[in-house]
């Protein structure tokens, strides 16, 4: 039925019907709102970043066409966010992104220091890292460092505690790190 | 800079993982809880923990069951089978133990009737008293109910035992952890190992797993097996809400070796001696032999270690058949409340019936009978080990509510 839904806001994208707008907004709002709020902290900005992100998808469909909406959506809102992110202060941003991005910044190569490795090839080799996981820590884990949620909605989400995820993501990236080793991607 | 190519690099991502991440979690509802596997045995001066007991047969399926919801809270239905079994077993106290009861027992079969609590208050007064050497065996041509070898499963004749050993090295060693078998030596403790030492393979036990969760009205969904060190569910159920640094120094110790263990979420699985012992050292205990967890059963754990940074480690509680991480007072309140028990022996949940159905459900008594005394050269003399068990009693509860008490004679063999 989810997908169907989604076909069905391709289609009428496609069709130039701005219903597809209302429908992806009504489906896909909470969603974009979370992601959206893992990143910034100011209610009105996380309603423009979903208002920009919907312009977004009338704009760039046609000519694309995902297959995966909800993740065509969901990186769109992302990165609507992270660069609304951009212009404002460090004041403005969210606790939860800064920890996520600190956490990531001790396993992730430098690009001062090793420049030549270029951003795809280090997400390329995540992606099939994540491959690796158990299907519950590779979802932590994106949730974590993709969605940026917080420790304590993934604790709920999955029903442990906070210090469970805490160990489950610790443990996670050390084996990342072990990984990227492997891969010749040197920090 | 590196922040944005942080934030960059996650952009790759395949979509199949970001949208399967915001899937809706599947709970678990009471229709489809969590099977757990549970139990404890805390002998008297030495720890073993029985994690699970398992008598296979057609007739009759033993073993440490319990079903518990993603919090935790138990069926209504098993713990008011527990709970009335525990009842049962207060009553059967009734009858007083008398010394030398067991010590006398011969060749075939055991007076039963023995219970928990009157065991307990003379075990520690009269322990060699109550061995006397023996080992035992389930006397399946005497088992009250039905049992057909041939519908049998798997290894019918064998008691599956999960075991968490922790005990002294000597004369408590590895190599007498089956009661069965005097010469048993087990090097290491293979997940599923029968008292006759065959190593089972989890694909072999499930299907019975699922036996008894569908019985218990609790389809088995929720197993989870951990055969490694590297299994987070084992370190941060073994450890509740301890620190990553320690955890990780465990690892490091701990090597390749698992350690048999259960947990709320399912049946986790490792074993290994040398993996308590990396758990044990890690938690500041000089050695594993320190027979730590019974006297926090007997309530002195701070004589152990005097730091009150005990009392927060000690959710490894949880290792000993509590659903949840608890405090030692908590967990000695649990256990002596009957719950699991009053003494040092393992209650566990138990089906009766046959491939159909299941008519029964209740509790199955392995009575322990311990004795650790290195010093005791009479012990010694009688060729003690480490418990006999001289009976069993199964106490059930059927579908009309009905109480049932079985004893089951144990072969008492030489």
């Amino acid at each position: 039925m989810e997908i169907s839904d989604d076909k069905r806001i391709v289609e009428l994208l496609f069709s130039r019907d701005e219903d597809a707008l209302k429908q992806a907004d009504a489906k896909y709002r909470s969603l974009c709102l979370t992601i959206s709020g893992n990143i910034l902290s100011d209610e009105g900005e996380i309603e423009e970043c979903l208002s920009d992100t919907l312009m977004k998808l009338w704009e760039s469909i046609p000519p694309a066409k995902p297959k995966n909406l909800k993740a065509y959506i969901s990186k769109i809102i992302r990165n609507v966010s992270l660069q609304r992110l951009e212009y404002n202060n460090a004041k403005k941003r969210s606790r939860n992104l800064e920890q996520s991005i600190e956490e990531l910044d001790e396993i992730l190569p430098d690009d001062r220091i090793n420049p030549e490795v270029i951003d795809e090839d280090i997400g390329r080799a995540i992606d099939r890292f994540l491959d690796t996981l158990k299907e519950r820590d590779r979802s932590i884990f994106i949730r974590k460092y993709w969605y940026l949620d917080k420790v304590e909605d993934i604790a709920e989400r999955y029903s442990i505690t906070e210090n469970h995820v805490s160990n489950i993501l610790h443990r996670t990236k050390t084996k990342l790190h072990d990984y990227l080793k492997k891969e010749d991607i040197y920090i | 800079m590196k922040k944005s190519r942080i934030l960059n690099a996650m952009d790759y991502i395949s979509d199949d993982k970001i949208t399967s991440a915001d899937e809706p979690i599947r709970k678990k509802s009471s229709a489809a809880l969590a099977l757990t596997i549970i139990g404890a045995c805390a002998a008297e001066a030495a720890v073993v923990m029985l994690i699970s007991s398992l008598v296979l047969n057609s007739g009759i399926i033993g073993g440490n069951v319990s079903v518990s919801n993603e919090s935790g809270a138990h069926i209504s239905a098993v713990e008011s089978i527990m709970s009335s079994a525990a009842a049962l077993d207060s009553e059967a106290g009734s009858k007083p133990y008398e010394s030398g009861d067991y010590s006398a027992a011969d060749s075939v079969g055991c007076e039963s009737g023995i219970s928990s609590e009157s065991f307990y208050s003379t075990s520690s007064a009269s322990s060699s008293e109550l061995n006397g050497g023996y080992r035992c065996l389930i006397d399946y041509d005497n088992l009250p109910f039905e049992y057909d070898p041939e519908k049998a499963l798997p290894y019918p004749e064998e008691i599956i035992s999960y075991v968490l050993w922790q005990g002294d090295s000597e004369p408590y060693n590895i190599s007498q952890v089956s009661p069965l078998d005097k010469n048993s030596k087990i090097d290491t403790l293979p997940v599923f190992r029968s008292y006759k030492q065959k190593l089972f393979k989890f694909d072999e036990v499930l299907p019975l797993l699922k036996r008894i969760a569908d019985a218990a009205g609790a389809p088995l969904t929720d197993i989870s097996m951990a055969t490694n060190y590297n299994d987070d569910d084992f370190w941060y159920d073994m450890f509740g809400e301890a620190s990553n640094e320690m955890l990780m120094e465990m690892n490091a110790k701990a090597g390749d070796v698992s350690i048999v263990i259960t947990t709320e979420n399912g049946l986790i699985i490792n074993t290994n001696d040398k993996g308590i012992e990396a758990v044990f050292d890690a938690l500041n205990y000089s050695t594993y032999s320190d027979i730590y967890l019974n006297r926090i059963l007997n309530g002195d754990y701070r004589s152990i270690n005097d730091s009150n940074e005990m009392e927060d480690k000690l959710s490894v509680m949880e290792c000993i058949g509590m659903y949840e991480p608890v405090t030692p007072q908590e967990a000695l309140d649990k256990v002596r409340s009957g719950y699991y028990g009053s003494g040092p022996w393992a209650i566990d949940p138990i089906l009766v019936g046959d491939d159909e159905e299941i008519t029964e459900v209740g509790l199955y008594y392995e009575q322990h009978y311990p004795d650790w005394s290195e010093d005791d050269e009479e012990s010694k003399k009688k060729g003690i080990y480490w418990y006999e068990i001289p009976y069993y009693e199964i106490v059930t509860v059927d579908g009309s509510g009905s109480r049932n008490v079985y004893d089951i004679p144990a072969i008492i063999q030489d």
